[in-house]
């Protein structure tokens, strides 16, 4: 009888195993499906040399095309340069904010750490305007002020310069990911480790240096190969700030081929998939480095979480922490709003500068409600569809032992292998392939699952480092209480989980809203957002009008993330 | 024997003023049978048309033309048309891709005939345009300036609605004098050296316009020497920005579409008036290009007769301020927007020698012009 029984069990137990691999396949099957066919279809075509309208002919001209471009290996050499500099300074300045708003009692900490949110959130092309208003080196405010200076005989200051395209990536984005990451991570590690190295004699920043920074490398390695992996796609601001002084990158040549009539998207898919090779290599280094290594912070164990007092430093570093704050994000968000009411962005010394026109024309501009609710509709969308799989993919690869799972790993990381642009254009030649069989082309769904699909790495990644801090025996628990896997995952893995769901919402809710190089080919006239009517103002020589939406994004982002955090997201288990 | 003959002319006469009387019946009664025929082919094209109610049209980036456009369509003929706003060069490889995969989005687009040519005429994914005419105003030729004109050598597909002559070299006048500039071989004086933009040429539109006529009027040496003065390679606004804060003294390229902001502003940018060597003429953006198999091919047939009526050409012309090539519709504005009409200021021989948008002129002046571009700049 009780062998009958536990046969009985056992033969449930594998038929309820067998069933979870065959989801935990036709998941591994989705997602390679959506990964692997734009990557395929990218590649194939750019060996396609034959005539636009002609039936496809295959060779290497492209690829030679692409690679000989004149300028290219000092395109790639500014790439490289460009986006490891500042990954460095970022990496050096997030760990020190990160650790200052985490483990000590700097005050105001929750605050600072939000409006780092919003400095990641923020559109790359107001805040560049934002920062040519102030450091242009003939009529920025800044250099105009200082200028007037009686000791200062010309502008100190060039926006459009090697440092000044890092400046505006380090307050656009470049900080902002790493405190974002970052804190949270530092939150989580546990204070006795820094009480035994100050008893042993080591000072705060020794502590820092020597004992905190190493046991978060983890964190610290997604952080940077996340951000590096952005840095080196980045376009908009070396397009604004860096091509009018011959500053090219290697994300601007391939936007060169796609925007240049007639465009050669063969050159730029050849192109593309020399980030292919960088992720594959970046991505091959975190998981050797990362292998066999144990991460669980939340356990059974006492945990103590005291802040280090700061003493007399507590105000200064307050001080730090705010300008640092403010000019990531006030300083060129109040710019870009003072300008959308000028007659000509940037122009203070016109004879009538100010006006409310341009408010005026956007907002009796029919389109723009649409525009308001395609937004609203694809960040919503896109957001449930990409926590989903996110959250899937990541559970399978931290809390199962799915045979599939490390190639699962693998896949989420390849979108970050497709610069925006080309993603786009890949998956429009995806839904064309499917759309006999799923008419979804020229759908919102189309665009839902382009935005979750770009996101994926970074949302698999958050939701990864968060899992690997639960320990495995709050499910074992659960389990062993007759709990199904479903009741386990509802009842003891989703509470402690949707806080970090809620912030992977809303950062793929976020890149909806403010993306353009994905949705740009994918759209169609009833599916347009407010990024897309911001460039169709931009390109329609309308700039001013393109920064009102532009603000108008900016506010969306804002409620966004306030909204968020009302609902409690954070990134980590511990606030 | 003059008998026969005499009967035989008699009954010559009798005949020939039977089918006199019957021609002049015909000539009399025929318009009021054809104005009847389109009358009603037009009223049962506008309610076939309103029962599709919608229609998906590709045009170029400009606000007011959407806003136009989709006010005209719904109010006058109760379509909901779905606009995609998008330069020439990223409709026509979409669309091309959609024809590829039989997927029929699109029921016409604004299109050059570059990207006719090149995307969509060898897929067979366009049909001819003429046969979709109904409005008697359209098909006559009579009320288009030079008669009806397509840039394809078939004649066919890209229809050129629009003619006109840009001022597309710009000055800052706190630093350069009118009179300083006369030829484009004043460029080339030292003083300018460093201080001229150019709209660059493998971007497309007027930059490569005005490059392909300067190649053609001035030859490669010219443009050779030219480039030697190390042009400031840009973007429309961004080269206007800099011409409006004096970091370049000249701008080619750039319109008064970007500077009209600029003018209103009070800023010191001024068109150059017609230098020496002329200018070339425009077709702007092109004219419709109707899809081979439209989803909605009513309202396609209605927006078509529409846009190239006296009114459709009206709005066009105001929204987008490209000058149409129909004689009843005043373009007498247009100058003060720093566009020419041809219309109004050339002869038609004229526009066919110096228009550098068509088939014929792409294999010979354009494509030539953007090779040597890329040589020169792409070092």
């Amino acid at each position: 009888m009780t062998a009958t029984a536990t046969m009985g069990r056992a033969r449930l137990l594998g038929g309820r195993l067998v069933i979870r691999n065959l989801w935990f396949t036709l998941l591994l099957g989705l997602v390679g499906f959506l990964v692997i066919t734009p990557l395929f279809l990218l590649l194939l075509n750019s060996f396609d040399v034959g005539i636009p309208g002609k039936e496809a002919a295959y060779g290497l001209d492209a690829w030679i095309r692409g690679y000989e471009t004149p300028g290219i290996e000092r395109a790639i050499y500014n790439t490289f340069s460009l986006a490891i500099t500042r990954s460095l300074i970022a990496t050096v300045v997030g760990i020190f904010i990160a650790w200052l708003l985490a483990r000590t009692d700097i005050p105001f900490k929750g605050g600072f750490e939000f409006l780092f949110w919003i400095s990641y959130f923020l559109p790359a092309l107001p805040v560049a305007l934002g920062w040519i208003l102030l450091l242009d080196p003939k009529f920025g405010l800044i250099n105009e002020w200082l200028v007037s200076l009686p000791f200062i005989d010309e502008a100190p200051f060039d926006i459009y310069s090697y440092w000044g395209i890092i400046w505006v990536h380090l307050t656009a984005t470049t900080i902002g990911i790493r405190v974002m990451l970052l804190t949270p991570a530092f939150r989580n590690l546990d204070a006795a480790l820094e009480e035994s190295s100050r008893i042993a004699g080591a000072g705060t920043m020794q502590t820092l240096v020597r004992i905190i920074v190493p046991i978060m490398m983890p964190p610290i390695l997604i952080a940077t190969i996340l951000g590096l992996i952005r840095s080196l796609e980045a376009f908009e601001i070396e397009l604004i700030l860096g091509v009018p002084i011959g500053l090219d990158v290697f994300s601007t040549k391939i936007y060169e081929f796609v925007v240049n009539e007639p465009p050669d998207y063969s050159s730029a898919a050849a192109l593309g998939s020399f980030f292919l090779v960088v992720l594959l290599i970046l991505v091959g280094l975190q998981q050797y480095y990362l292998r066999g290594k144990e991460y669980t912070t939340v356990t059974g164990r006492g945990f103590s979480a005291r802040p280090i007092p700061l003493g007399l430093w507590k105000w200064p570093a307050f001080a730090l922490v705010l300008i640092i704050v403010l000019t990531v994000t006030a300083i060129p968000t109040g710019f870009v709003f003072v300008g959308t009411f000028m007659q000509l962005f940037g122009y203070f010394h016109i004879a009538d500068p100010w006006t409310l026109d341009n408010w005026r024309q956007v907002l009796a501009d029919p389109i723009l409600i649409r525009s308001f609710w395609n937004t609203l509709k694809l960040g919503i969308g896109s957001a449930l569809v990409g926590v989903l799989f996110c959250c899937l993919i990541a559970y399978v690869v931290v809390k199962t032992r799915y045979a599939g799972k490390e190639l699962l790993d693998f896949l989420s990381w390849l979108p970050y292998s497709i610069p925006g642009i080309l993603l786009g254009l890949a998956l429009i030649w995806t839904f064309l392939l499917i759309h006999q069989v799923v008419p979804i082309y020229g759908t919102m769904l189309a665009l839902i699952i382009a935005m979750a699909l770009s996101r994926l790495p970074l949302g698999v990644q958050v939701i990864k480092a968060f899992l690997l801090q639960i320990g495995n025996e709050l499910e074992e628990s659960s389990r062993v209480c007759g709990g199904s896997w479903f009741y386990t995952f509802r009842r003891v893995l989703f509470p402690l989980l949707s806080p970090c769901l809620i912030v992977v919402g809303l950062l793929i809710f976020i890149t909806a809203a403010r993306d353009i190089g994905t949705v740009v080919l994918l759209a169609t006239g009833k599916t347009r957002t407010l990024s897309l009517l911001m460039l169709d103002y931009t390109v329609g020589a309308e700039l001013e009008r393109a920064t009102v939406v532009a603000c108008m994004i900016v506010l969306m982002v804002v409620v966004g993330a306030v909204l968020a955090r009302a609902l409690g997201g954070q990134f980590s288990i511990r606030s | 024997m003059r008998q026969p003959i005499r009967s035989v002319f008699r009954g010559c006469r009798l005949i020939g003023a039977v089918v006199m009387a019957c021609l002049l019946a015909g000539a009399a009664w025929g318009p009021a049978f054809a104005a009847d025929d389109w009358k009603a082919e037009w009223e049962s094209v506008k309610a076939a048309a309103r029962k599709e109610g919608k229609l998906v049209v590709g045009i170029p980036p400009n606000s007011t033309l959407r806003q136009e456009i989709e006010k005209v369509m719904a109010e006058k003929f109760g379509i909901q048309v779905e606009l995609v706003l998008g330069r020439g060069s990223l409709l026509a490889p979409r669309i091309a891709d959609e024809f590829k995969a039989g997927v029929h989005y699109f029921d016409l687009v604004i299109l050059s005939a570059q990207q006719v040519m090149q995307r969509l005429r060898p897929l067979g994914a366009i049909q001819p345009l003429a046969p979709l005419w109904i409005l008697p105003e359209v098909k006559d030729p009579k009320q288009w300036w030079g008669g009806h004109i397509f840039s394809d050598r078939g004649q066919k597909f890209a229809y050129s609605p629009c003619a006109y002559m840009l001022d597309n070299v710009w000055y800052n006048g706190s630093v350069v004098k009118q009179d300083e500039v006369q030829s484009w071989d004043d460029l080339l004086k030292p003083k300018f050296k460093n201080k001229i933009g150019l709209f660059d040429p493998r971007i497309g539109g007027a930059g490569r316009g005005i490059w392909g006529f300067v190649w053609k009027a001035k030859g490669e040496e010219y443009l050779t020497k030219l480039a030697a003065q190390n042009l400031v390679l840009g973007k429309r606004r961004p080269l206007a920005d800099q011409l409006a804060k004096g970091k370049i003294d000249i701008s080619i390229g750039p319109t008064f579409y970007t500077f009209r902001k600029f003018v209103k502003a009070g800023l010191p940018v001024k068109p150059f008036p017609r230098l020496r060597e002329g200018s070339y003429v425009s077709v702007g953006n092109g004219g419709p290009v109707i899809m081979a198999k439209p989803p909605h091919p009513n309202a396609t047939k209605v927006f078509v007769n529409y846009l190239l009526s006296k009114e459709g050409q009206d709005m066009y012309s105001r929204a987008h301020v490209q000058a149409t090539r129909r004689l009843d519709v005043d373009t007498t504005w247009m100058p003060s927007f720093g566009v020419r009409p041809a219309k109004d200021n050339i002869k038609v021989a004229d526009f066919h020698a110096r228009e550098n948008q068509s088939e014929a002129s792409l294999s010979k002046v354009r494509h030539p012009a953007l090779a040597f571009a890329k040589k020169l700049f792409e070092k």
